[in-house]
């Protein structure tokens, strides 16, 4: 309970540190709103010349960019200090996570925090909300919506951690962990309506991407609750690796000659 | 306090072991203060790492207050207080007392003790003159002094220092030294230092081990290693100083 | 000129040396070609009109060969810039003989050349072996010879973009959103994940014309009626250079007065 307590006030003081330097911040917000204009755009010009594909228009890829960038947001804002975990191993300071009477996980997600994520949260917050609101959604529409998109943070978070742990195991890792995070993360900023099937599956298990962007949105237009409870037992599977690794992990540590 | 049996750790590096610890025993008592010293390689970190549970040791056994850091490492870390010389800790853009409140929040003091030792903490380390700068804007020397006080919030009975003094001048050495003779003396608090300056060692410590190829070569009271070097040495009028003791210990 | 391209050979045996992480990234590439080529044909399927626009192939091959050119690294000067501004490490960089944007820009070629060379082999022989030659108007020896113009003269353009954009963090502190703002219009413009073929006329009339979609120029030339716009493209980059080279010398020699160290 305590450590759940401190990733709150970590948290909360994450972003007061960095809202310390407002300029800074209020920067950092909008230039990222701006970047994720980017694929707004560049999906929105996609549509413009195929026209609807599989019963996908282009307000349904707004909606999956919505699902999308909260995604994004919420990882950044409040699981960041994994983004550095590599880094961290490198320099000895992961120490500093295992002298902690909390949580590893906690600790270490809440030790770092991205000025930006919050221009992500606050974008995917907006467009989500718009898109439920024109769609005219009902509750059980905005059930489906917020769990599909609830599952994907889930599954955003573990890939996230499970990049970051080749440190463990290899040296100098932290541009191998981003490459390792950006295989997973580029087909989900595609349109959920261009995978054929067998690529579809398989980026919804395999290499679950599409559960942070298109599976929401999936869930949706077909209103299944099945392919809801299907997302969830996905998630928790990856959950469940993801712990499994996380332990395994810990163990293997040693650090560098410093205490540091 | 501190016990350590006949501890050992091996590492392997591409199928070749490498002994960074070798058969060290030492115990420590409460409200002693001792350095843990060695030449770089000497497999200080490695020992400390154990203490604090952060790696296994091959074999031996470790106890710090009764507990195996093995076993229940946060049981151990929620007792002790650490500091890391050139780590730094604390959120930069905030002034120290929002530091204070967070490491609170972690040890898991409650709002009202939290609060009842910040303003303790603050009178104590002279924190008062600079608590509502942000810590990015203070000195090494406040910074290291805010450190400690982030350390001991939840008032432990340990206190692990990894090169404290890094970077110091020398008023701020003098005030660091100051400030740990006063937990020593007050609160009766064990401090396990690790330090390359001499000065360090010679103003807090009373004992001193000495660490070299894995092994403890010296466990001595401070002021008595200099009976350890060769009579040539030592000069006529004032004896060697700790320096020039040392580094015969460490050529040893 | 041959110490520079000496001072590149070191960097790039360094990078060499870190042969785990130039598998990955080249793991990283040929997933998402694969990935890219696969996917487009799917749409292709799916909605045959788009072949108007522009065929497969040379989707493809547009698309790919913007990739292979990222991985000369040339638009990560920014964040380089922007570390050593944050971190005050620029002021010993500005202490050599030879001026800081030089020595970044010389960096990042010798971290880049290996993994660029990699890639462009990689995206070239699948697409290849996958959907052959882009369907073009001109010779092969022409086109050839036009590509490697437009290469050299779009990265010097990308060169100055990102540049400038680090440049930015003598006033602002933090670049990074200049930087963002940068990337993205180079990504929307120069045809990253959607050939600029899909856009409407206008719009790519705007990519042709604009300094974001000059530097990624590279593939524009892989359209099929690319020789009808050959001189307009290269007259287009040697225009925005010489306004970003211009623009570069006068803010650089701002910067030494707005020197500050930041700890």
């Amino acid at each position: 309970m305590n450590s759940i307590k401190y990733f709150f006030a970590q948290s909360r003081y994450n972003i007061k540190n960095a809202h310390a330097l407002s300029a800074s911040f209020w920067t950092g917000v909008i230039g990222m709103v701006l970047n994720n204009l980017t694929f707004f755009i560049i999906w929105m010009l996609f549509m413009q010349a195929t026209g609807p594909i599989n019963g996908w228009t282009s307000f349904d890829v707004f909606g999956m960019l919505g699902a999308s960038i909260f995604c994004y947001g919420i990882m950044h804002s409040f699981f960041y200090g994994i983004v550095d975990l590599p880094d961290n191993v490198l320099k000895g300071s992961f120490d500093t996570v295992l002298l902690s009477p909390v949580n590893a996980f906690l600790k270490l997600s809440s030790s770092s925090f991205s000025i930006t994520a919050y221009g992500d949260l606050l974008q995917g917050v907006v467009v989500m909300f718009l898109y439920g609101i024109l769609s005219g959604f009902s509750v059980s529409s905005w059930i489906f919506y917020i769990s599909g998109t609830i599952a994907g943070c889930v599954v955003l978070v573990c890939f996230r951690l499970l990049g970051a742990l080749v440190a463990f195991f290899m040296n100098d890792s932290s541009i191998i962990s981003r490459q390792l995070f950006e295989l997973f993360l580029r087909p989900s900023l595609y349109p959920g309506a261009v995978f054929p099937r067998g690529l579809k599956i398989f980026f919804m298990t395999a290499l679950p991407t599409l559960l942070t962007s298109a599976v929401p949105i999936y869930i949706l237009k077909g209103n299944s609750a099945q392919l809801l409870i299907f997302t969830i037992l996905i998630t928790l599977v990856w959950v469940l690796i993801t712990y499994a690794v996380f332990r395994i992990s810990i163990r293997r540590y040693e650090s560098g000659n410093y205490l540091r | 306090m501190i016990e350590v049996k006949n501890l050992k750790k091996y590492f392997f590096h591409k199928n070749k072991k490498i002994v960074a610890v070798d058969d060290v025993s030492f115990s420590i008592k409460q409200g002693e203060s001792v350095a843990f010293i060695g030449p770089n390689g000497a497999g200080k970190s490695t020992t400390i790492k154990m203490l604090t549970g952060i790696i296994w040791p091959t074999e031996g056994h470790i106890s710090v207050l009764g507990i195996s850091p093995q076993d229940n490492r946060k049981a151990v870390v929620s007792q002790v207080g650490v500091v890391f010389g050139q780590r730094s800790s604390l959120l930069p853009n905030l002034p120290p007392s929002d530091s204070l409140k967070l490491f609170g929040i972690m040890y898991g003091l409650n709002k009202k003790e939290t609060e009842s030792r910040i303003k303790y903490l603050e009178e104590q380390f002279d924190l008062t003159s600079f608590k509502d700068q942000p810590v990015r804007t203070l000195s090494l020397g406040q910074r290291m002094r805010v450190e400690i006080a982030c350390s001991i919030i939840h008032n432990p009975k340990i206190l692990f220092l990894d090169e404290p003094s890094i970077g110091l001048d020398i008023i701020a050495k003098k005030n660091l030294r100051e400030t740990l003779a006063y937990l020593r003396k007050e609160h009766k608090m064990t401090i396990f230092l690790t330090s390359h300056d001499v000065g360090d060692i010679e103003a807090i410590c009373d004992r001193t081990i000495v660490i070299n190829h894995g092994k403890v070569v010296v466990d001595e009271p401070t002021n008595e290693l200099y009976k350890l070097v060769d009579r040539e040495k030592k000069m006529v009028m004032v004896g060697p100083s700790l320096e020039e003791v040392l580094t015969d210990l460490y050529k040893k | 000129m041959t110490k520079w391209f000496y001072y590149i050979y070191i960097i790039a045996k360094n990078s060499f040396s870190e042969k785990k992480k130039i598998i990955f990234q080249m793991f990283n590439h040929v997933f998402f070609l694969v990935f890219n080529l696969y996917l487009y044909r799917h749409v292709y399927e799916l909605v045959p009109s788009v072949a108007d626009k522009l065929p497969y192939a040379n989707a493809v091959w547009s698309m790919s060969m913007y990739f292979a050119v990222f991985w000369l690294g040339l638009n990560g000067i920014e964040k380089v810039f922007r570390q050593d501004i944050l971190s005050g490490n620029v002021e010993i960089y500005m202490l050599r003989p030879i001026s800081y944007i030089w020595q970044k820009i010389l960096t990042q070629l010798g971290q880049g050349i290996l993994p660029f060379i990699s890639a462009t082999v990689f995206s070239v022989s699948i697409n290849y072996f996958v959907v052959g030659l882009p369907s073009m108007n001109i010779s092969m020896p022409l086109w050839i010879m036009s590509l490697i113009l437009i290469f050299l003269l779009s990265q010097i353009l990308i060169t100055f973009l990102y540049v400038l954009c680090g440049l930015s963090g003598f006033w602002l502190q933090n670049s990074e959103s200049m930087y963002f703002v940068t990337s993205k219009l180079v990504m929307i413009l120069g045809g990253a994940w959607v050939p600029i073929a899909f856009f409407p006329e206008f719009l790519q009339a705007i990519a042709r014309f604009s300094p974001f979609g000059g530097a990624m120029a590279l593939s524009f030339a892989m359209y099929p009626n690319f020789d009808a716009h050959f001189l307009s493209i290269i007259l287009n980059i040697i225009f925005w250079i010489a306004i970003f080279a211009f623009i570069t010398y006068f803010v650089s020699n701002k910067t030494n007065r707005k020197l500050a160290v930041n700890g």
